[in-house]
């Protein structure tokens, strides 16, 4: 008797066993970094550029993130500021660091932040209110 | 009582046995490639167009006997089956290579005037070291449709094969070959299919051979019929090998070219439908883009000629030709360099390499700008060919890392984007980079991939270029300029490679002598620029 029991628990269980061992793909999502602006952080060299306002440059390292203010953005109240965090750029270098230790064991071929962020910029407008612009990077992978 | 207790236990210890064994055989991974006994490693299949083989003189010697035959027989009273087996136009869109060892074969898809809606026909020639060249007609007729692998160009076959040795010459009547034994290459990666390039480049077990011998009792004088079906007898002349293609499909309409595939007609890969429904060779595209900024500035553009009589820098521009079918090289300038936001990062360049990331093209840009003093135009001539060279080299990295990329089979799409690879896609990929390009993989593996943490220094191409790639850079410039000393061509070898985090410089003793010569060239030599 205890054996059809056990045979109808094995038999209840069993395809929930064998299809639901299915390897799911491992997921590296993307994580979501918010940088301050400052107009400091323009590259003084493209002063003239026409690009100019829509590029900027962190000053250490010239990594750049270009914005594009066609796309949507959003202006919030101040007093929701608190709610996101800043991250400065060696921060992010090293969160892209551990993305790519985590999904490849290592730095890939070329390096690409767009695959492992979603960017937001942030513009203090006023004491009242501040826009977020979504961001992608550029210049990865060039060699000279 | 103790043996229905021992018997239960028996019965419920086998239950759960069998249970385990269940789980633990679905759960294991599929392997998608099937291991067969007859694995040839040694085999090698490339795709041509018939005019990229123009220079192959087995084929046209080949080709010039099988000409004058037709004219011949058109002119003679030979029976009209000969004339018939000789009357045939070759497809030159596709002709299959085929390597083993000393043997190289090349299969050619043939047409006759009639409706051949039965069967299809291939022709056969033979450039086997050491021995006449043969030629034969193997006519493939389907026993089940042949089911089309569009993802590979290729298809499965079952039917009947009849071989027969055409002459190629007059003379050439009298052999004695009773049996030949035909070998197919195929390829058990997902369906079984005839193999095709794809499937040796992706250099793994995944080709097999089929062999099938045909016989007759007497050879005849006209073209020999060998016969069709297997059979005894001994070989001679040695086996023929091929990889069988097909370009009609009688399911479609006739003469359209049209395969069908998943039941609907449709026209092979690398052809496109026309306004008549006729499937016709899509063009390709020049893969190496000299574009206008590039073209129309002639000091540069002048350096860049005089190096194409280099024949290691012709080898480089070569690879990105459409028989390579990797990559494609874009050459430009830029004169607003300072002011691109992309180039902020290397000012002080002549010029950088784009990586193939949103295509598989791979850019080349000059710097131009006459704001900065890094501009190419201000550098004497043998500066800009370094520049050149160097940065060919740099595309010619990144050519390999799509070649092992397209080996290892991961997307349709070849470029370094991995943002949709999985773990395993990437991993198929650096075995893929470390079969086939071992040197490639041993630096992007020091300086890039197994870096620590905050240790990351100059890029790996750099570090591989300083200790491998200099001779080759000195070669080139040898046919550049042959007035260039020992000294000369040594410190420009190291134009652009002498930095601090370069191992290879660091351990170099004569870095004195280079910068002076270097100083020397920039301030004394040449700039057609001026």
């Amino acid at each position: 008797m205890d054996a059809i029991k056990l045979t109808i628990v094995i038999f209840f269980f069993l395809p929930i066993l064998t299809f639901g061992q299915k390897k799911e793909l491992q997921k590296f999502p993307k994580e979501t970094i918010y940088i301050k602006y400052e107009k400091s952080l323009h590259s003084k060299k493209m002063l003239n550029h026409k690009e100019f306002g829509k590029v900027i440059y962190f000053n250490i390292k010239n990594d750049g993130v270009w914005y594009d203010f066609k796309k949507k953005t959003d202006t919030l109240c101040i007093s929701k500021l608190k709610n996101y965090k800043t991250s400065s750029l060696d921060e992010i270098n090293n969160k892209e660091w551990e993305y790519y230790q985590k999904r490849f064991g290592g730095v890939p071929p070329v390096k690409n932040k767009n695959g492992v962020f979603y960017t937001y910029l942030i513009e203090i407008m006023s004491n009242k209110e501040f826009v977020i612009y979504p961001v992608i990077w550029r210049n990865e992978g060039i060699i000279d | 009582m103790r043996k229905r207790k021992f018997k239960n236990k028996l019965w419920k210890f086998g239950v759960l046995l069998l249970g385990i064994l269940l789980v633990l055989t679905n759960c294991e991974k599929e392997n998608e490639i099937v291991n067969n006994p007859e694995v040839q490693g040694n085999i090698i299949i490339k795709q041509y167009h018939l005019s990229e083989l123009n220079t192959n003189s087995t084929i046209i010697d080949s080709f010039e006997k099988l000409n004058t035959k037709q004219k011949k027989d058109k002119q003679s009273l030979k029976s009209s089956s000969e004339q018939d087996l000789y009357n045939f136009t070759i497809d030159s869109s596709n002709v299959r290579e085929v390597i083993v060892d000393n043997y190289k074969s090349y299969t050619f898809f043939i047409k006759r005037p009639n409706d051949t809606l039965n069967y299809f026909e291939n022709l056969i020639i033979e450039e086997n070291e050491g021995s006449t060249t043969r030629a034969f007609i193997i006519k493939y007729i389907p026993t089940n449709p042949v089911t089309q692998f569009e993802e590979h160009n290729s298809f499965h076959f079952e039917g009947e094969r009849i071989v027969t040795r055409l002459n190629l010459a007059d003379i050439d009547l009298a052999y004695k070959e009773l049996c030949i034994t035909v070998e197919e290459t195929w390829c058990n990666y997902k369906e079984d299919h005839i193999a095709g390039p794809t499937c040796y480049f992706a250099n793994d077990d995944r080709l097999y051979t089929k062999f099938t011998q045909y016989c007759q009792e007497e050879p005849d004088s006209s073209g020999s019929n060998v016969g069709s079906g297997g059979g005894g007898g001994t070989s001679g002349g040695g086996d023929v090998i091929t990889s069988p293609i097909q370009l009609e499909d009688e399911r479609c309409p006739s003469g359209s070219g049209k395969i069908m595939v998943n039941d609907v007609c449709k026209c092979p890969p690398e052809f496109t439908e026309d306004e008549n429904g006729i499937c016709v060779e899509t063009p390709k595209p020049d893969q190496i883009i000299i574009d206008l900024t590039f073209e129309n500035n002639p000091c540069i553009y002048a350096v860049y000629e005089k190096m194409g009589k280099s024949t290691a820098f012709n080898n480089y521009l070569k690879k990105f030709e459409p028989e390579f079918n990797i990559a494609d090289l874009k050459l430009s300038s830029d004169d607003n360099f300072s002011q691109n936001p992309e180039y902020q990062n290397y000012l002080n360049a002549m010029a950088i390499t784009k990586p193939p990331l949103a295509s598989n093209l791979i850019e080349i840009v000059f710097n131009t700008d006459s704001s900065l003093t890094s501009s190419i135009e201000k550098k004497p001539d043998a500066y800009k060919a370094v520049a050149i060279i160097h940065e060919m080299i740099h595309a010619e990295m990144y050519r390999k890392m799509l070649d092992a990329l397209k080996a290892a089979e991961i997307d349709q799409s070849i470029n370094l984007d991995w943002t949709d690879w999985t773990n395993d896609e990437f991993k198929l990929f650096i075995e893929s980079l470390e079969n086939k390009y071992e040197g490639i993989y041993d630096y992007f593996k020091r300086y890039k991939w197994k870096v620590p943490k905050g240790s990351e220094i100059k890029d790996w191409q750099h570090q591989q270029m300083a200790e491998h790639y200099r001779n080759t850079i000195k070669d080139v410039l040898v046919s550049f300029d042959s007035n260039l000393s020992a000294d000369e061509l040594e410190a420009l070898s190291w134009l652009g490679l002498k930095q601090s985090d370069i191992v290879s410089w660091q351990n170099y003793d004569n870095k004195d002598l280079v910068n002076s010569t270097l100083i020397n060239i920039k301030n004394t030599f040449p700039n057609g620029c001026d």
